[in-house]
């Protein structure tokens, strides 16, 4: 059994040595992980090849070699295991002249649904697009558009839930609540893989990351454990202190710090390890009589993380 | 106030009812096809156009009928004639020009809203291969022109029946017209709609695939009858329009209704005619294939 971060015990989805490429471009190279319930954030920069991953996971392109099962089916082979998928593409991707309901009730009727009626009021009110389903979708919001598309891949109950950008477009308030919807759909154990260039919001849904970079894998794993792993990097750590320059100096005397700087009376450290530094701190600034407001890590976020994993700095 | 305010509910049930079969969920893309031609759950302007055009398709065989009924009303049954003005082989004549124009409408608006919505990737991330996709909307089309071709058909052959004061005695002596006007309509189908998809898988708009269409079906005549007469006979067989009226002449064994085209003309045999016709059918699923799975 392996211990990789890039798999989970319990997959839903998995890819072997997947690869795609278009003539003489590689948008996927021999990638090979696995995705299960909750919710996994795709990250990587523009044409780092997470499209084409969902795109192929959902059926939409065919891989040029590798594996890949869905709930332990391969999909080329039995297309019926998307019945229990559903997708938000990037793209708008919905009939502008048919209602939010229509639009809705025939994605469930392409998904097999024997009741479509039924499970599109379901899908409609998870979204709070009750009250909008009987518009044209002409007449739709950008965020309006992107509820109603998550609302025609909620209606089959898929088990899996791809999303390619699924905020697009959202206000702020949209944002929170389909978040929170994300959440309890996780909650329930469904598998939710989410595409996002806002990696603010990644942070705020996925539990788990899958990174890629020019279509390989660069990185899984939780944020934390990802920036844990570039030993190679000092972290970088605000201190607010009301002598800063006086503690800068001591610091500088101790190996663990690389560096001090002072910008605007904040303190600004790098440092190899968090936990000596933690353990440094509270002694040096009882001995020289500073007193301490704060300290902060400054690049645990995903973004710092993101930042390393693309541009190595 | 808007909904953009809304408050969701996050209580997501899910959906425990039944799944439906493939079949279904091909049935389903069948039943949207026919909707879209037709204009259903679009807005009134886009009713006009499929609709006037089976008002034009059914308005000579109502007119037909109508007129003879009221003529023997008025005059007595002595003094009109007991058979139809046009008959069913006249009648997929006089209707040619509109069922392409039908045809060039409908299979734009099939297949092309999808490419240009990107919707393409809602049924291809569905249980549902681009073979599934693919044959629903030809069903969708196959369906409506059937039933554009066999509806005022279907109008001469009751006000037939009633004309003749003998339902039953119409229907066994004219018992061939019970194959003759299916297959007639087939040909229709068969040779009018393959080019016409072919067209609708690029273009990007409905009313320039339409004109493309148009322009090609009626091009094509002059072409290969030039082409005929300075080289080949065959050639004639690149008259697109010509190949429906041949069949037809020959299902009703009329040879009258083909006998100005390039085909007619050439000495070409219906039989080379069918076959040059599943040959453009078969090219053209096997074209609509290969690109729909670099689109799907």
């Amino acid at each position: 059994m392996t211990t990789s971060p890039a798999f989970v015990s319990n997959p839903t989805v998995e890819v072997t040595e997947l690869s795609k490429w278009f003539g003489q471009k590689v948008a996927v190279s021999n990638l090979s992980c696995s995705f299960g319930p909750g919710i996994t954030g795709l990250l990587g920069p523009n044409g780092a090849g997470k499209t084409t991953l969902l795109r192929m996971l959902a059926g939409l392109t065919q891989p040029s070699r590798g594996q890949l099962t869905v709930l332990d089916t391969d999909p080329r082979r039995d297309v019926m295991v998307f019945q229990k998928v559903g997708l938000v593409p990037e793209d708008d991707a919905v009939y502008e002249f048919l209602t939010g309901r229509q639009y809705v009730e025939y994605g469930a009727q392409l998904a097999g649904v024997r009741n479509p009626a039924q499970a599109a009021t379901h899908a409609i009110g998870a979204v709070g697009m009750d009250d909008a389903a009987g518009r044209r979708i002409e007449g739709y919001s950008k965020g309006m558009r992107q509820r109603i598309k998550v609302a025609g891949a909620l209606v089959n109950d898929p088990e899996i839930l791809y999303l390619d950008e699924p905020l697009n477009g959202a206000d702020p308030l949209q944002r929170v609540r389909l978040i929170e919807l994300f959440h309890s759909l996780a909650n329930e154990g469904r598998t939710l893989i989410v595409s996002s260039h806002v990696l603010a919001e990644v942070e705020k849904m996925a539990t788990r990351i899958i990174a890629m970079v020019d279509g390989r894998l660069a990185a899984a794993g939780d944020p934390s454990a990802i920036r844990a792993a570039f030993t190679d990097i000092p972290y970088r750590v605000r201190i607010d202190a009301d002598t800063p320059r006086k503690l800068g100096s001591a610091l500088l005397n101790h190996s663990v710090i690389r560096s001090v700087e002072v910008l605007d009376d904040i303190l600004h450290v790098q440092t190899r390890d968090l936990g000596d530094l933690g353990r440094l701190l509270p002694t040096l600034a009882r001995d020289l009589d500073v007193r301490l407001t704060m300290v902060q890590p400054e690049d645990l976020s995903l973004e710092s993380v993101f930042r390393y994993l693309v541009h190595g700095k | 106030m808007t909904s953009e305010g809304a408050i969701f509910d996050l209580d997501y049930r899910r959906y425990e009812g039944k799944r439906t079969s493939r079949t279904a969920i091909r049935w389903s893309i069948v039943r949207d096809g026919v909707r879209r031609i037709l204009g259903l759950r679009r807005k009134a302007r886009r009713k006009i156009l499929p609709w006037g055009l089976i008002l034009i398709a059914i308005l000579p065989a109502i007119v037909n009928v109508g007129f003879q009924v009221l003529a023997e009303g008025l005059f007595g049954a002595d003094e009109v004639l007991d058979e139809l003005l046009i008959s069913h082989s006249d009648y997929f004549g006089i209707t040619f020009g509109v069922t392409l124009l039908f045809v060039a409408l409908a299979a734009p608006e099939l297949m092309i809203p999808d490419r240009v919505h990107n919707v393409l990737t809602v049924y291809g991330s569905r249980p549902l291969t681009v073979a599934d996709y693919l044959v629903a909307r030809v069903g969708a089309l196959f369906i409506l022109v059937m039933a554009y071709s066999l509806l005022p058909q279907l109008i001469l052959y009751v006000g037939g029946a009633i004309l003749s004061g003998d339902a039953v005695g119409h229907i066994t002596g004219n018992l061939d017209l019970l194959w003759q006007v299916p297959v007639g309509a087939v040909a229709i189908f068969a040779s009018q709609t393959s080019i016409a998809l072919i067209i609708s898988a690029f273009v990007k708009r409905v009313g320039f695939a339409a004109g493309i269409y148009i322009a090609l079906s009626l091009i094509t005549f002059p072409i290969a009858e030039a082409l005929a007469d300075a080289s080949s006979r065959w050639f004639a067989l690149l008259s697109l329009q010509d190949h429906a009226q041949l069949l037809i002449s020959r299902i009703f064994d009329d040879p009258e209704i083909s006998a100005d085209g390039p085909l007619a003309m050439n000495h070409i045999s219906p039989w080379a005619s069918v076959v040059f016709i599943a040959a453009l059918a078969v090219a053209a699923g096997a074209f609509l294939i290969r690109r729909y799975r670099k689109l799907m």
